[in-house]
């Protein structure tokens, strides 16, 4: 692989590295508060996908105006899903578990009623590429990484500097005693799903703009998803961030080196590696801080 | 006064009663069963509906022009159906119900993965077995009374290469970009021998994990080798999402694949050429012939749509249900699974996809038709090459 190929695959596998990590994050943020493990994630990630096709199809200035209302939706979804389904789960989590489970057959077969099983395409907003040498930067892909890095950032900081991330965080370590702190622990958990459900939703915006979705889409993401939350330590947002870092680079790096047909072997691999090494995750999980 | 008129009634009421049995008994007896294993849900569903309204179709014409001729006697066809939700378990249970429950002879359906298992099932039990799928035909050496729909591969294999050459005459330098899966397990090789004995360079081949993988990484690698043309492996999936990651890697000017309907592609923004065989017969999405036009009308008139995206598969079996009614007369039986196949050998049918017959290992033997398109919204060509 030469420099200019390695370029490129950094440059692609850090795209697809910021989709795992709006997925990752939002599965490893309701598991680190509730213990439950929510596989319906990647069906609300397509959820925000084709709302954007239904506001946003063809591109442009209505890409910002399909974003939002792809983010809103699935925050109106996420709200609803907790308080009708899985605050009743909260003291058996493993209910909540198959409850998703049940969610993922009901989201995706109400896509494929509504649209059938072919892929839709949506127009992306952004469609310049620029030649660096023997390296193509797409604005898409760079608008993906840039805006990732930016929601993480202010996440990390509402998380660290604001009354309601440090209560979100306490709530996490430990969820009895912050109530007895007087810290609205039911309010912080629909709170948590919301902020889940709008990652997930910008996710589902973000890949819509380089592929075209799907309902089965949602499937793949939500298992490399759940990968990236073990791997980083389940709870801890930090960890599934750099977990979605290795997987994604590790994955470009792969294929660029010609191991295309054993991407997700050698990844997988590595995610059981690293757990074998520290079965806490990289970074410990909800028993520790954030 | 009642009990006289219920005395007097009894007679004529049992001589209804035993009219009707008559009636449905000789029903029962006057038709031929066909079973279809149709996958009209699941992960299958988009092909599976289509190859069940195109066998319907075909049932419908042969019945309503009087059914099938056998020793001088009428019999209809009677079409058993399955929805085996593109389900492995839910497809063994239907064959085994069909075939040695109910003891139909000839079944059409389960599609990829589904038939291997179908296969086992009706060739234990001597019943004829439609398919189309790659993972069947690589077992047909063992098989006796299985019928591949689809030409041996070293025949759709010399239609691509021929396919190529005739739509885009420029084209010098190859890559091939494949989906790991049993029919890349088959095809891939033959396909590039093929290729290369037809004068193409093939200048590297790359492997996408799955259908939904990301192709950035290998177009990359395929950009570095220059080629004229991608060789993209069937599945829209993959097809669609190399159209799209291509718009930015550039890694080449064209693309070519097999079993893909032109209009599918388009819908994925596409930028530059492509062209496509419809891998099984002819295109109904864009037919060029006058019998594909002309089945395009009535398959449309007998679903009750006007669009026929996404119908390319509704041809999979519909000459082929023409073919075995030809047979069973032809056969003078229906009973007898290895008579009818025997007479299948001997028919040249003339049908949609052009003239069929068998070869010597029950695979069938017909032209292609081909789509090409320039861009997203050019409504393009298409052609009809025979082998």
């Amino acid at each position: 692989m030469d420099g200019w190929t390695f370029l490129q695959q950094l440059f692609n596998g850090l795209s697809v590295a910021s989709i795992y990590m709006l997925v990752g994050v939002g599965i490893t943020l309701v598991f680190g508060l509730t213990g439950i493990v929510n596989f319906a994630h990647g069906e609300i990630m397509m959820l925000g996908a084709y709302a954007l096709l239904v506001v946003a199809p063809d591109g442009g200035p209505m890409f910002i105006v399909g974003l939002v209302a792809a983010v809103t939706f699935v925050c109106l979804v996420s709200y609803a899903m907790e308080r009708g389904l899985f605050r009743f789960t909260l003291k058996r989590p493993i209910n909540g578990f198959l409850v998703s489970l049940g969610l993922i057959l009901a989201l995706q077969n109400g896509l494929i009623e509504y649209w059938g099983t072919d892929q839709q395409n949506v127009v992306a907003p952004f469609e310049r590429v620029w030649q660096m040498g023997g390296t193509r930067i797409s604005a898409e892909r760079l608008f993906i990484i840039g805006i990732t890095a930016v929601i993480f950032v202010t996440f990390s900081l509402f998380l660290a500097h604001t009354r309601v991330g440090t209560a979100l965080r306490a709530s996490a370590m430990d969820r009895e005693t912050a109530s007895l702190m007087a810290v609205p622990v039911p309010r912080l958990i629909t709170l948590t799903f919301v902020i889940g459900g709008a990652l997930a939703a910008i996710g589902g915006v973000l890949l819509a703009t380089i592929y075209p979705i799907s309902p089965q889409l949602g499937s793949t993401y939500v298992v490399k998803g759940f990968a990236i939350a073990l791997v980083g330590g389940l709870g801890n947002v930090a960890g599934a961030m750099i977990a979605a870092l290795i997987l994604g680079v590790t994955e470009a790096l792969n294929a660029g080196l010609g191991y295309g047909a054993w991407t997700d072997a050698i990844s997988f691999a590595l995610m059981i590696v690293i757990l074998l090494v520290r079965p806490q995750g990289l970074l410990r999980g909800t028993e520790a801080q954030y | 006064m009642i009990r006289r008129l219920v005395t007097l009634a009894r007679p004529a009421l049992m001589a209804v009663f035993v009219a009707f049995l008559v009636h449905n008994v000789a029903m029962a007896a006057d038709t031929i069963k066909l079973g279809v294993l149709a996958e009209l849900s699941g992960v299958y569903q988009s092909f599976g509906i289509p190859v069940y309204n195109g066998i319907r179709l075909a049932v419908k014409e042969i019945n309503d022009a009087g059914g099938v001729t056998v020793n001088g006697k009428q019999y209809q066809l009677d079409l058993l159906t399955t929805d085996e939700k593109s389900d492995l378990r839910e497809a063994s249970a239907a064959t085994i119900d069909l075939v040695s429950d109910k003891k139909v002879k000839y079944i059409f359906g389960g599609i990829a993965n589904l038939a291997p298992i179908v296969m086992q099932i009706t060739e234990a039990n001597k019943a004829i077995y439609f398919t189309t799928s790659s993972a069947a035909a690589a077992q047909i050496d063992k098989t006796k009374y299985m019928v591949l729909t689809v030409p041996p591969v070293a025949t759709r294999l010399e239609l691509s290469a021929k396919g190529i050459k005739q739509i885009f005459p420029e084209v010098k330098k190859i890559a091939m970009l494949m989906t790991q899966d049993a029919t890349a397990d088959e095809m891939l090789e033959p396909q590039k021998r093929v290729l290369t004995s037809q004068g193409f360079e093939i200048t590297t081949t790359e492997m996408l994990p799955s259908q939904g993988a990301d192709p950035s990484a290998q177009l990359t690698r395929i950009r570095a080798t220059k080629p004229d043309l991608i060789f993209v492996g069937s599945g829209t999936v993959p097809v669609n999402n190399t159209v799209r990651t291509n718009k930015e890697i550039d890694a080449a000017p064209r693309y070519f694949s097999v079993g893909i309907g032109c209009t599918d592609v388009q819908k994925a923004g596409l930028d530059r050429p492509f062209a496509s065989n419809t891998y099984v017969g002819a295109n109904i999405e864009n037919p060029v012939t006058p019998k594909a036009k002309d089945l395009a009308q009535r398959y449309k008139a007998f679903v009750g749509t006007d669009k026929l995206t996404g119908a390319y598969s509704a041809i999979w079996y519909y000459d082929f249900v023409h073919l075995l009614a030809k047979a069973f007369e032809k056969a003078g039986t229906f009973d007898d699974p290895q008579a009818v196949l025997a007479a299948m050998h001997e028919i040249t049918y003339e049908g949609v996809s052009g003239n069929i017959h068998l070869d010597d290992k029950n695979r069938a033997v017909f032209g292609f038709d081909f789509c090409e398109v320039a861009n997203a919204t050019d409504k393009g060509d298409a052609l009809h090459i025979d082998p």
